[in-house]
């Protein structure tokens, strides 16, 4: 189902992809040209995170260590598959550079909609790119061909910001995910007992 | 039934988020709307546009209710028919989309009535706008919840309503950028597109369900009596899709205005009256240009555009009318009074200069430079001095020439700044055509 929406949107990308869009920035210009490839690639990563929701999402959340390893594969298997499908499809139509471009998008959004899952639950994932897309657009173009330091989907493909921020984002809602409630709780207890092992210890001798 | 809805809703905890975003869009943007009536209404119009996608995706999410809390089947056998169990959650989610776009509107309207300008019959038809991308919105949001129902309905009504709405701004004028003084938008034509609007979300309402599932289960005779009224509605905005898109769009150049604002007597600069609020600045910049050496002539007078003449689009042919005799244009744009400066200080060096009439219509590269350099220097005095507030695609010894003007404007008394730029006028007019 995942890699089915995926495909429609590859299906979507020839023809709105190229098409420049005028919209409103905060920019010296005011006006940002946005092309639709930019705007697509935020969806490629709605059909593998939203895959995930579950009617059972509750008592699944109770599951073992097994369970969650499976979601965690699937996840990462489909997230892999769609990407790949959307940037084979990214690199018929635009080549090589604009390929790497949407790439980088879509690592950004991925993290995003992972931590958006995180946040607020699988199904209400959508949340976070759709957020951000908005805030991107409006703040990220400084003027035509300029865009802000985080801009990850416009700035150059040789700008290690964008890439630095794109993977950073994919760190962050991936490891949103490894923060269960059980692990946290353990982090907790085992900091706290550190911190009431360090106040006990003896002062040292002058 | 309502004032359930609106108090259980989920958009109640986007909407202090949609308005903090809406908000930002506002203030965090520039501020030269504040204090001219049509930029304050485009500008507080602009953030409904751009979040008109979480509209949709609201919309979608609030009629796939009955699917996320597993009732679907509970609510068939219902004597309340469909479309009334419909209406308050998507009268929820425009309320608060409403609600949000209003307030908007109403901070950016209070911060302009404190100058109370010329101009404010031009403020509602931007109101009507954001208002109408909406309820677009919400339509577009409540079919695709409706055909989906699913995990991936108000993902994909989001994410196409924003691709959606962009195409429509860009090739419609469903949403704009900014609202130029020169510009008005037509009654008719946005209330026309209002209604329609209205028309498709009450479509949204009467379509019948898509889904199999829900479909199978309806009875024949639950059909029947829903088939008058969706015929009547779809009939309705079928019609006002038609008059919206033979109405085209809705904005429109102004007409010349009867009376205008003038500054300056040798020079004399005039403006739309809706934009007093540039009269001291401009008024400066008049004052700077009447103070210039004898060298420089004045050309008498400046028009802001549409004053006395403005481009006009026939059957999508621009219509380019003779302008001789008209007097230069300049334009304000986003409140940049470097613009009028510029355009000031070139016909000032139009008439100034004695150009060569003849190919290469050059008098030598460093001669040129030169007079590029006096050019950049006349813009940045008339401007009162600092760095100009646009980027040009000049570069090399061009760039550089430019540069040296600007400081030049920067740096020394006025009667050294003349008696340098004087010389250069003088030596630029001595100097023989290639």
């Amino acid at each position: 189902m995942g890699v089915a929406l995926t495909g429609a949107l590859c299906a979507v990308l020839p023809f709105v992809g190229s098409i420049m869009f005028s919209v409103p920035a905060a920019g010296d210009s005011g006006v940002a040209s946005v092309p639709g490839w930019r705007i697509i690639a935020a969806g490629a990563t709605f059909g593998p995170v939203l895959f995930c929701h579950s009617p059972f999402g509750e008592m699944e959340s109770a599951t073992g260590r097994n369970w969650r390893r499976v979601q965690l594969g699937v996840l990462a298997l489909n997230a892999t598959a769609c990407s790949l499908l959307f940037f084979l499809t990214s690199l018929m139509v635009f080549g090589g550079p604009m390929a790497l471009l949407v790439l980088r998008g879509i690592i950004g959004w991925m993290g995003t909609a992972l931590l958006a899952a995180r946040l607020l639950g699988w199904r209400a994932a959508w949340v976070g790119p759709l957020a951000l897309l908005p805030i991107m657009i409006f703040w990220g173009t400084e003027g035509p061909q300029q865009y802000a330091w985080w801009e990850f989907t416009a700035r150059p493909i040789d700008d290690p910001a964008a890439w630095v921020t794109a993977a950073g984002l994919l760190a962050l809602g991936a490891g949103a995910h490894l923060v269960d409630r059980w692990r946290w709780r353990a982090a907790v207890t085992f900091l706290r007992r550190r911190t009431i092992r360090l106040s006990r210890r003896p002062p040292s001798a002058p | 039934m309502l004032l359930i809805h609106v108090k259980r809703s989920p958009v109640r905890w986007i909407f202090p988020v949609a308005l903090a975003f809406n908000l930002a869009m506002l203030f965090f943007r520039n501020r030269y709307w504040i204090g001219v009536w049509p930029e304050t209404s485009a500008a507080a119009q602009m953030p409904a546009y751009l979040t008109s996608g979480l509209a949709a995706a609201a919309a979608a999410w609030s009629v796939g209710a009955p699917h996320r809390h597993g009732t679907v089947e509970q609510k068939l056998p219902l004597a309340v028919p469909r479309w009334r169990r419909e209406v308050p959650p998507v009268a929820t989610v425009l309320l608060y989309f409403v609600l949000i776009s209003l307030i908007v509107q109403a901070i950016a309207f209070g911060l302009t009535l404190r100058t109370n300008p010329p101009g404010i019959e031009l403020w509602p038809g931007y109101v009507v706008m954001g208002l109408t991308v909406i309820c677009l919105a919400v339509a577009f949001g409540h079919v695709v919840g409706k055909a989906l129902s699913g995990r991936f309905a108000a993902a994909v009504a989001g994410l196409a309503w924003f691709i959606v709405s962009m195409y429509l701004g860009s090739q419609w004028d469903f949403g704009v950028v900014s609202g130029p003084v020169y510009n008005e938008l037509d009654t008719l034509t946005v209330m026309v597109r209002l209604l329609g609007a209205v028309a498709l979300i009450s479509l949204a309402v009467a379509l019948p369900n898509f889904l199999a599932r829900e479909r199978a289960a309806v009875s024949r005779r639950t059909e029947r009596r829903w088939l008058r009224p969706a015929v009547v509605v779809t009939v309705a905005a079928v019609v006002l899709c038609a008059v919206t898109a033979v109405l085209g769009s809705p904005v429109k150049g102004r007409e010349k205005p009867a009376e205008v604002l003038c500054v300056g007597v040798r020079l004399k600069v005039c403006m739309w009256p809706e934009h007093q609020k540039y009269q001291s600045a401009v008024e400066d910049i008049v004052q700077r240009a009447e103070r210039l050496p004898a060298v420089f002539v004045l050309p008498g007078r400046f028009d802001e555009y549409g004053v006395s003449y403005q481009m006009r689009v026939v059957d999508g042919v621009i219509d380019l009318t003779d302008r001789s005799g008209l007097p230069p244009y300049f334009y304000i744009p986003d409140g940049s009074t470097w613009a009028l400066s510029g355009t000031v200080a070139t016909e000032i060096m139009k008439v100034s200069l004695r150009y060569c009439a003849k190919a290469p219509f050059s008098k030598g590269e460093q001669v040129d430079l030169r007079a590029n350099e006096t050019e950049a220097w006349l813009e940045a005095f008339l401007a009162g001095g600092g760095r100009p507030d646009y980027h040009t695609n000049r570069s090399g010894e061009a760039a550089a020439a430019a540069r040296r003007g600007e400081e030049r404007a920067n740096h020394g008394s006025e009667a050294e700044q003349f008696a340098w730029a004087g010389e250069r006028v003088t030596e630029y007019n001595a100097a023989s055509c290639l």
